[in-house]
């Protein structure tokens, strides 16, 4: 029976082409704007590169320190002083590695400029995020101890300066010191924010050392640990810390003492959630996303569902005939129902399959755009999966009441063909 | 022919609704990219009110915080070196950067009522750097130290807001706790404008207060003009000088060029891709539309046909179906209207004022309308070709 309708179906589909392409149309349109949107959120989400062990791992990159009195508030990225003293000693955690920002250097090599993003890392950094080196290694625990002037840079980085030779042992120079490269890496998109970079050289080796008494702005922090079922564990541990053992901290230029702070280590997700919902305390507001995106799909589905809605109710009549027959031989509205609602909803798989194959299309042209440094996006498994349930839901959504209305239809005046 | 249209809508209503939702829907879509185009158009038109076409912008990473005595001095050296060099002609300080969304609000209440605003300091050069257009008053110059007051200059739509005569020059504004004490703060100039994040944000009331190195908030960047044809190479001499006057700081060179046009390209992707979505949407509705139509002209045959035997002209017919299509997409548009203003009237999206809501009120029902208009045509074209005869012959 199920072969059958599959077969009635693609002899209607061919019947009157120009209504298969208008629904078409508006099927492949809506689901290709969602596979791009899941594929980016799903590239953030699941890092495939240097964060592949996104699982065993969490991110600190929030802080929001208060006065007593509540009045004065500031938020931003740790310093590196907090990090310091509340994320470092965390008991649970196997490896701690704090990390600046990237900023914009400029590198000056014969008389070429480059302008690159450089961030500031410790050793364990590069022992947490799994960077894949194309030449050389990265800099060891000893480098970073005696403050050795080395850099590890990326692939761009390496083809901008020195062309497709060798860079191991190559000199760069930037803020006016130079720096000997020591590892070459693939490069690493924009999404994967902690480890996003041009240049990687160790903290040991700024000019300065005042970044140690910083309180906010800058830094951030990776926490690393062996088994993913103590992530919950850290991140009570963590909030427990802040709760009960933060020391208040006058902050130096102002007189602002900070006797409450917020922050929190964060998975990927979570850090996506607090970046869009702007939260403030020690919840980053999961829920409220899940639930935001499941409304903007749906709400992203609901016009192309009504115009198929519209196109389908005016084509009742169409089948009046063959419902009539159907109806007359005992066919139940039941049987009818569901036989129209496979038929839209095998038209939806239909435009989700174009849509797939038009999205890789999108997503090369995103990556040739350049709109996210360094991103290589692809389509798996996980996505092709959510976009086949979601272009299931939409075919119900957009066939159940035109399959309604049709299988409603008195068989008497379907059998006559008139309305 | 009004009320005809209409019983005849009503007596479909149920396959109606359906077109009037999926029109109000697309309305509110192409209302929405509209108010999105129309807003930033009119931002652009606002002039900036300062130069840029030869200016750097040099970031400064201080070392250290702000408030020790030696970074004070190391910037003062600065300045000078700066200023001595050949090719630059003019040096500034700023406190937040130019074509950066880095904002800085403020608010203080005089006579009773809250002045919001946002905020920047400029030293008394910088005015000069970045040729700032003044309409009344003078920059900050020797004149302003050891006064009563804190000099303070601000832009007209400053004026326009918070003084209802016009007339703010010399006037006083209370002064903030926070900095500089109570001493009041006095209007001393009136600039255009110093849209401080670039063409396409929106322009806000604006108050530049005097940066004053012995005092003065943690500067964020110098602004330099440099001579015609200095090129990116002379960077690298500046960053050694610099260098060697703060080996401890950093800096991050930018040519305000291009940090505006990656700034106005910031702003306009996300629009771009929207635009994108929004036309393949309206293209799709278009299509839907017209095939709908062609349904159903392809069923009302005999009410058609019936209508030419008893003598309607073909062009009536043509008139009935193209006036039904516009009379529901007027619904549709109606329906959209009622949510959509819900928006301005309940101030849920601040950035929009009712005149660009109006203005792009107007856009979107013509592209609606007219393209209701073009989906009636061919279907309308097809009704009239209905030969009364046959149809009435139907069964």
């Amino acid at each position: 029976m199920f072969k059958n309708y599959l077969i009635i179906a693609l002899k209607v589909f061919q019947k009157r082409k120009f209504f298969t392409f208008i629904n078409l149309f508006g099927i492949v349109l809506t689901m290709s704007v969602l596979v791009v949107g899941l594929t980016l959120l799903e590239n953030y989400i699941y890092p495939g590169h240097a964060e592949k062990n996104h699982d065993n791992m969490l991110s600190v990159s929030y802080l929001r320190a208060l006065n007593k009195e509540r009045t004065q508030s500031s938020s931003s990225d740790p310093g590196y002083y907090f990090l310091n003293k509340y994320v470092k000693p965390l008991k649970s955690a196997d490896k701690v590695s704090i990390f600046s920002s990237p900023r914009m250097v400029s590198v000056y090599l014969d008389g070429q400029q480059v302008k690159s993003r450089m961030r500031l890392t410790d050793a364990d950094y590069f022992s947490i995020l799994d960077f894949n080196f194309k030449q050389g290694s990265a800099y060891q625990q000893d480098d970073f101890e005696q403050g050795r002037s080395v850099a590890v840079i990326n692939q761009h980085t390496k083809s901008l300066l020195f062309n497709d030779g060798n860079a191991i042992g190559e000199k760069i120079k930037f803020d006016e010191k130079v720096f000997t490269v020591v590892g070459v890496v693939d490069n690493v998109s924009l999404l994967e924010q902690d480890a996003y970079s041009d240049i990687w050289v160790p903290y040991t080796t700024a000019p300065s050392s005042s970044y140690k008494t910083d309180f906010m702005g800058g830094w951030g922090a990776l926490i690393y640990v062996d088994s993913e079922d103590k992530r919950q564990f850290i991140q009570s541990e963590y909030i427990n810390a802040l709760k009960n053992h933060f020391e208040p901290y006058a902050s130096t230029g102002s007189d602002t003492v900070y006797a409450t702070v917020y922050s929190t280590a964060d998975t990927k997700f979570s850090r996506l959630a607090r970046d869009i919902n702007n939260s403030r305390t020690f919840d980053t507001g999961d829920d409220q996303l899940l639930l935001m995106l499941g409304l903007i799909a749906i709400a992203f589905m609901l016009l192309p569902s009504i115009n198929m809605i519209n196109l389908n109710v005016s084509r009742i009549l169409e089948r009046s005939t063959e419902i009539g027959v159907r109806k007359s031989f005992g066919a139940s509205s039941g049987h009818l129902v569901i036989q129209f609602l496979i038929e839209n909803i095998l038209l939806t798989l239909i435009g989700a399959a174009v849509s797939l194959i038009i999205s890789i299309g999108i997503l090369e042209y995103i990556e040739y755009l350049g709109l996210i440094p360094y991103a290589e996006l692809s389509i798996n498994t996980s996505v092709v999966v959510i976009t086949l349930v979601l272009s299931i839901f939409f075919g119900t959504l957009s066939g159940i009441y035109p399959a309604y209305r049709m299988s409603k239809l008195n068989p008497v005046i379907a059998l006559k063909g008139a309305a | 022919m009004f009320s005809h249209i209409l019983k005849l809508i009503w007596n479909r209503k149920r396959n109606n609704a359906l077109m009037i939702t999926e029109i109000a829907i697309a309305f509110i879509v192409v209302l929405m990219i509209s108010v999105l185009a129309v807003s930033n158009y009119r931002n652009y038109q606002v002039p900036l009110g300062y130069e840029w076409q030869d200016h750097w912008q040099i970031s400064l990473g201080i070392s250290g915080g702000w408030s020790t005595d030696t970074n004070r001095e190391t910037l003062r050296q600065m300045i000078a070196a700066l200023k001595s060099q050949e090719a630059i002609d003019s040096v500034g300080v700023v406190k937040e950067p130019l074509f950066f969304n880095s904002v800085w609000q403020s608010s203080t209440r005089s006579d009773d009522r809250l002045i919001t605003f946002n905020a920047n300091t400029l030293d008394d050069e910088a005015f000069e750097t970045l040729s700032v257009n003044f309409l009344a008053g003078r920059a900050f110059d020797e004149r302003d130290n050891g006064q009563g007051y804190r000099p303070v200059i601000v832009n007209q739509l400053f004026v326009d807001t918070y003084f209802s005569n016009g007339d703010a020059l010399d006037k006083l504004m209370p002064g903030d706790n926070a900095n500089g004490g109570t001493l009041p703060r006095k209007i001393i100039g009136i600039v255009e404008e110093f849209r401080q994040y670039g063409e396409l944000a929106k322009p806000v009331p604006y108050v530049i207060s005097r940066f004053d190195i012995a005092t003065g908030h943690q500067p964020s960047a110098i602004v330099i003009k440099v001579k015609e044809g200095t090129d990116i190479n002379y960077e690298q001499h500046l960053s050694t000088l610099l260098k060697g006057i703060a080996p401890e700081w950093h800096f991050s060179f930018v040519t305000l060029k291009s940090q505006r046009s990656q700034s106005i390209e910031n702003e306009l992707t996300p629009l771009i891709v929207l635009s994108i979505v929004a036309l393949f949407f309206v293209i799709m509705v278009a299509l839907g539309l017209f095939g709908v139509l062609w349904q159903n002209i392809t069923r009302r045959t005999q009410e058609i046909g019936l209508r030419r035997a008893i003598g309607a002209s073909a062009m009536s017919v043509h008139q009935q179906i193209i006036g039904e299509l516009m009379m529901l997409a007027a619904f549709g548009i109606l329906a959209g209207l009622v949510l959509a203003i819900q928006v301005p009237l309940l101030g849920l999206f601040p950035e929009l004022d009712w005149f660009s809501f109006w203005v792009s009120f107007a856009i979107a029902v013509a592209v609606i309308l007219s393209l209701s208009f073009v989906c009636a045509l061919y279907p309308s074209k097809m009704a009239t070709r209905i030969d009364p005869a046959y149809a009435l012959h139907y069964e």
